[in-house]
């Protein structure tokens, strides 16, 4: 399933807004059975930022396997180097 | 480049909520202050907070203010520790260095002897530099905290 990230915001910056848009995601939106890829699209995002990232995504994989979770990054040039510099650290 | 610019502030502001909050030692927030126009903008970001090295203490222990910057612009390493953290900053270097003219000074410190280490870069002197080569300790200034000042020239 495709998640459109904008649905949380247009702006993505801080770690508390992170996390609670990865509980919201798990509780309404994200299936809670099943194997089914979690493509998370920010094509329409305006601003995000590693903290809003990190947040999210460490929340989000407590209660799914990272190998499920796929990234469209999009255009934007804030998502594409909070998606570099996460991909530098934690390579 | 507008939604780099604006990343980059919130990185910078949210930090010093990020890693003080529960252990402001007196005044609580930070100090913003911003001028935007055509062709520039102007930040300066502080706070009374604990510092970096403070920050980071727990995890290095016995490290200095220049280390502790060092740590927290280089290694994926947060004060905030088991999380899985500690970005925020290598995020700002990384744009700094994708734009065409920019400067950062961030100075950190928490009044502990030998004084406050700050990070200078410039993208006029210092984009083929590395990280460690721009962290220095100037003389005769102490602060407690963080103090940022951000200068990114809209067009050239």
């Amino acid at each position: 399933m495709k998640l459109s990230m904008e649905k949380f915001g247009s702006v993505l910056i801080s770690r508390p807004a992170g996390r609670e848009a990865a509980l919201a995601a798990l509780a309404y939106s994200i299936p809670k059975e099943g194997d089914e890829r979690i493509e998370l699209d920010f094509s329409h995002v305006d601003v995000l930022t590693p903290s809003w990232m990190d947040e999210f995504m460490q929340t989000l994989i407590e209660r799914l396997p990272k190998s499920h979770v796929e990234i469209i990054e999009g255009d934007n040039a804030s998502v594409k180097m909070t998606m570099r510099t996460i991909r530098e650290t934690t390579h | 480049m507008t939604s780099l610019i604006v990343a980059v502030i919130g990185e910078l502001t949210s930090n010093a909520f990020d890693h003080n909050i529960g252990q402001w030692p007196d005044v609580p927030g930070c100090w913003f202050e911003s001028s935007n126009n055509r062709e520039q903008v102007n930040v300066t970001i502080a706070d009374r907070g604990q510092g970096v090295r403070s920050s980071l203490e727990r995890i290095r222990p016995g490290i200095d203010d220049v280390q502790a910057l060092q740590i927290a612009f280089i290694e994926h390493v947060t004060g905030r520790a088991p999380e899985k953290r500690g970005n925020g900053l290598k995020f700002v270097m990384n744009v700094l260095r994708e734009l065409e003219v920019a400067r950062l000074e961030y100075f950190s410190g928490s009044m502990k002897p030998p004084g406050s280490a700050r990070l200078l870069y410039s993208t006029q002197t210092d984009t083929q530099k590395d990280v460690t080569s721009l962290i220095d300790r100037p003389a005769g200034i102490v602060i407690r905290g963080v103090y940022a000042t951000l200068q990114i020239q809209k067009s050239v």
